[in-house]
């Protein structure tokens, strides 16, 4: 969705009309949900919020003043009910910055040990990289639609990617060489 | 682009389908040519499948979209709120608080609410008179400058005293007035401080004020009091404006003004103006003005005071020499001015423009040089002749003319026939030559009236009605009230004043003689045939000039009852009771006889007798009564839990009443704690 048809969209929203918030819905739903899964790392809480977070921009959309940055204040709200989400589940914020000391993997076969391995993995990443890469793999999303989403039509996206892919593959490489050897 | 150098970032770009199709080619190009890079490739290719299927229970659903917006419509989400819910709750909050502030107010000042609010303004309209009152100063400015003087602003402390150089208002209006000819400025600036140097010598008025005590005694030792010293040794030179004020008591009026008219004449002065007043008891009271010659002012005011006894009097002495020599300068310099202004008007320098102006100055100092003449010719007048004023009274001014003798009785009568009573009352008035002020009657629902009649009548014909009202019925109450009051002045009058005698006022009351039941029955009858019974009563105690005061027939279906409760008069209670005990067999019958009491002097009071009875009637008993039983206890159960309902009913309202406003203050506390802990957790997680 480009600028100007968002635009619009939020405008008639904000005026009540329903198909145009579903639209609205649609174009950002998986955007919010990689925001908020690399805060939250866990699917069920993720869609949870995800669902939260576009029932009360419904709600408070008369409160937007500037239309236009609409996509922000979508993800602050899904980044305040993502801490609260945390704090009354007793989950803890973001993981820490820093990887923690490579430990060889108990279990290379455990597909959960992995799992978990990734989602730290993921988490860690810088922001600006975590989010087109856990798009990337996790809603299988392929380049052309990433940028659409972010609305980076530069080459700046690629930087990105590839960036975040590196850093990925360097702290995940013991577990996936055991993988991968094994296979 | 070095696909070989760069094939790390590349191929993982190759992956996510990021690469433009010549890119693309290029790669796919090298990889046939270099193992490594196409080694490179396969990682990749490996690590995001890897990744990806590792990840894949966390991936979303795919209907992610079509929940989410499934789940939106479905739940609460009504509307956007087209105001935001802060500013509604502020704006309840505030529109709560101003609602609670109103009902306060009311209930705890009431009427004093608004009264409170226009004193307000009172105060503030006093405080801009005020203002404006002590501004006295800015007489000169506003003449001068053509600027309004704002009244709302503060005056500035200059003002106050009229200083030569006022402070100027920043007003455009003004500009107008600095490009006047400098020369009539300075002429005004001039007249300003003589003005001002008058208004100075107006306060110089000297104030002599003394009681008529004090003047005999200064008289009595030969010493002149300060009014007479200062005119004794009158300067010819000098302005004094001499005025007495002189109250005198004296026999007669009419002699006192003759003697008073025969000084006037003798001093060359002439009576300006009196002004009489005649009072209710022919008492004379007058305020006559003397203009007397200032040299004759002493003597005639000996004169006057001979004229009877003084009771006060007061001379001022004005010195207005200063203010007329004053006037009289100004009025030169104006004049000067004027002839000046002629000369430039007769050489017709200057544009026409100035010239106009000239005119109009010339005009405005000519008005001025009028006005100024007037207040010399004023002051010429006051100087020329002094004025005493004498407030003349005659003996005894304030004390009664004569005595009213009034009369006021109370007649309470009681009466069997108060109809014939009221009518036969008033008639008495009228032939006594009286007259019926105002009468009613009231009749009331149990057959009693009562009547009240309100006469005047002469106070010598009194004693005889009240003779014959008496002889009407019974009297209850009777009493009389004469009065002789003083009338038209303080004190006691002299002992030959006139008795007046006004009409006597005959307030008549004629009641109904109270009721009195002497006689009281109970009767309890039994018969199978209860409604024939009831309906025969009814019939009876009708046909016996009695009323039924209650009555009801039940039907039930163990058997029926009936009760009448009927009164009359004491003579047909015998029979009536008879009747009654006739008419079934007889379960209880008592009856009473009671003795109305007397009054404290002895005599019977004036009573309607009247007889009371309570007859019930019930059908004889069946075998087994309907008020025991399995039926019964049915009955009483469900009305008693029937009546639990409606007490936990009432009980619950009352709860809620009590306990709804603070479960309401305890949810709005609630919530604003809760939101103060959200506000402050946020910091501590964007820190995180």
């Amino acid at each position: 969705m480009d600028p100007d048809q968002e635009l619009d969209r939020v405008r008639r929203s904000q005026a009540g009309d329903r198909a145009a918030f579903e639209e609205l819905v649609r174009a950002y739903a998986r955007l919010v949900w990689a925001h908020v899964y690399g805060m939250v790392r866990d699917p069920a809480y993720t869609e949870d919020v995800v669902q939260e977070t576009f029932l009360k921009a419904w709600r408070a959309l008369a409160e937007l003043k500037e239309p236009g940055a609409f996509r922000g204040w979508l993800f602050t709200i899904a980044r305040r009910l993502a801490w609260r989400t945390a704090e009354v589940t007793g989950r803890t914020a973001p993981m820490p910055e820093e990887a923690p000391e490579p430990v060889a993997p108990a279990d290379p076969e455990d597909p959960e040990e992995a799992r978990e391995q990734v989602q730290g993995a993921l988490a860690r990443l810088p922001e600006r990289y975590r989010l087109p890469v856990t798009l990337h793999f996790l809603n299988g999303l392929e380049y052309e639609a990433i940028s659409r989403l972010l609305n980076m039509p530069n080459g700046s996206l690629r930087g990105l990617i590839a960036r975040g892919t590196q850093k990925l593959r360097a702290e995940l490489a013991p577990w996936w060489r055991k993988q991968h050897e094994s296979a | 682009m070095k696909v070989h150098e760069d094939i790390e970032a590349l191929a993982d770009l190759y992956v996510a389908r990021a690469l433009i199709p010549d890119e693309r080619a290029a790669i796919e190009k090298h990889i046939e040519e270099c193992g490594p890079c196409a080694e490179k490739l396969g990682q990749a290719r490996a690590f995001a499948t890897w990744v990806a299927g590792t990840i894949s229970p966390d991936a979303p659903p795919a209907d992610l979209e079509d929940r989410i917006v499934r789940q939106l419509w479905k739940e609460r989400a009504a509307q956007p709120k087209a105001v935001s819910s802060r500013a509604a709750k502020v704006i309840a909050g505030l529109a709560a608080a101003f609602l609670f502030v109103v009902i306060g107010a009311i209930f705890t000042s009431e009427g004093d609410f608004l009264p409170a609010a226009t004193e307000t303004v009172a105060v503030q309209e006093a405080r801009m008179a005020l203002s404006e009152g002590e501004d006295t100063g800015g007489r000169y400015r506003r003449g001068l400058s053509g600027v309004p003087h704002a009244p709302t602003a503060p005056p500035p402390p200059a003002a106050r005293t009229p200083a030569p150089q006022p402070p100027k208002p920043p007003s455009p209006e003004r500009k107008p007035e600095m490009e006047r000819p400098r020369k009539v400025e300075a002429l005004e600036r001039e007249n300003r401080a003589v003005a001002h140097e008058k208004k100075q010598a107006d306060r110089l008025e000297v104030d002599h004020n003394e009681t008529a005590d004090e003047a005999d005694f200064k008289r009595s030792k030969g010493d002149a009091g300060p009014g007479q010293e200062q005119a004794a040794p009158r300067q010819d030179n000098r302005k004094i404006i001499r005025n007495g004020d002189l109250h005198l008591e004296v026999e007669s009026y009419d002699a006192t003004y003759t003697k008073l008219a025969e000084i006037v004449a003798a001093e060359k002065g002439f009576v300006a103006g009196a002004n009489t007043q005649k009072l209710p008891n022919g008492k004379m009271r007058a305020t006559v003005t003397v203009r007397i010659p200032p040299e004759r002012f002493e003597a005639a005011l000996a004169r006057f005071r001979e004229l009877g006894t003084v009771r006060n009097q007061a001379i001022t002495t004005q010195d207005v020499t200063k203010a007329y020599l004053d006037l009289e300068a100004r009025l030169g310099s104006k004049q000067a001015l004027v002839e000046r202004l002629k000369k430039i008007l007769a050489e017709a320098k200057g544009t026409v423009k100035e010239l106009m102006e000239v005119e109009v100055q010339m005009g405005k100092t000519i008005e001025e040089i009028e006005s100024i003449k007037g207040e010399l010719k004023y002051y010429d007048n006051l100087v020329g002749m002094s004025t005493v004023i004498l407030h003349i009274s005659e003996k005894d001014l304030g004390l009664p003319f004569e005595y009213v003798q009034t009369l006021q009785a109370n007649l309470g009568l009681t009466v069997r026939d108060p109809d014939d009573v009221y009518a036969r009352a008033q008639k008495v008035v009228t032939d006594a030559g009286g007259q019926v002020v105002d009468s009613r009657m009231t009749r009331q629902s149990d057959g009693s009236a009562q009547g009240t009649v309100k006469a005047r009548i002469d106070a010598e014909k009194f004693p005889a009605v009240r003779d014959q009202l008496r002889k009407l019925g019974h009297v209850t109450t009777d009493t009389v009230n004469q009065q002789k009051t003083a009338r038209g002045g303080q004190g006691a009058a002299k002992p030959d004043a006139p008795l007046r005698k006004e009409q006597a006022v005959i307030d008549i009351t004629i009641s109904t003689a109270p009721v009195f039941v002497t006689r009281k029955a109970n009767v309890t009858i039994e018969t199978a045939k209860v409604e024939d019974a009831y309906l025969a009563a009814r019939k009876a105690v009708e046909q016996a000039g009695g009323s039924i005061v209650d009555g009801s027939l039940n039907d039930h279906v163990a058997g029926a009852t009936a009760t009448v409760r009927a009164q009359v008069d004491s003579e047909k209670f015998a029979s009536l009771v008879a009747a009654f005990k006739a008419s079934g067999k007889v379960k209880n019958a008592t009856t009473q006889h009671m003795v109305p009491p007397t009054e404290p002097g002895g005599t019977a009071p004036l009573l309607r007798e009247r007889a009371d009875i309570d007859l019930t009637i019930s059908s004889p008993p069946e075998l087994i009564s309907e008020d025991e039983g399995f039926l019964r206890t049915i009955r009483d159960t469900f009305s008693g839990s029937v009546k639990g309902v409606l007490w936990s009913i009432e009980k619950l309202f009352v709860g809620i009443s009590l306990a709804g406003p603070w479960i309401a203050l305890a949810a709005l506390l609630w919530f604003l704690v809760r939101r103060a802990r959200r506000a402050k957790a946020k910091p501590d997680a964007v820190a995180k």
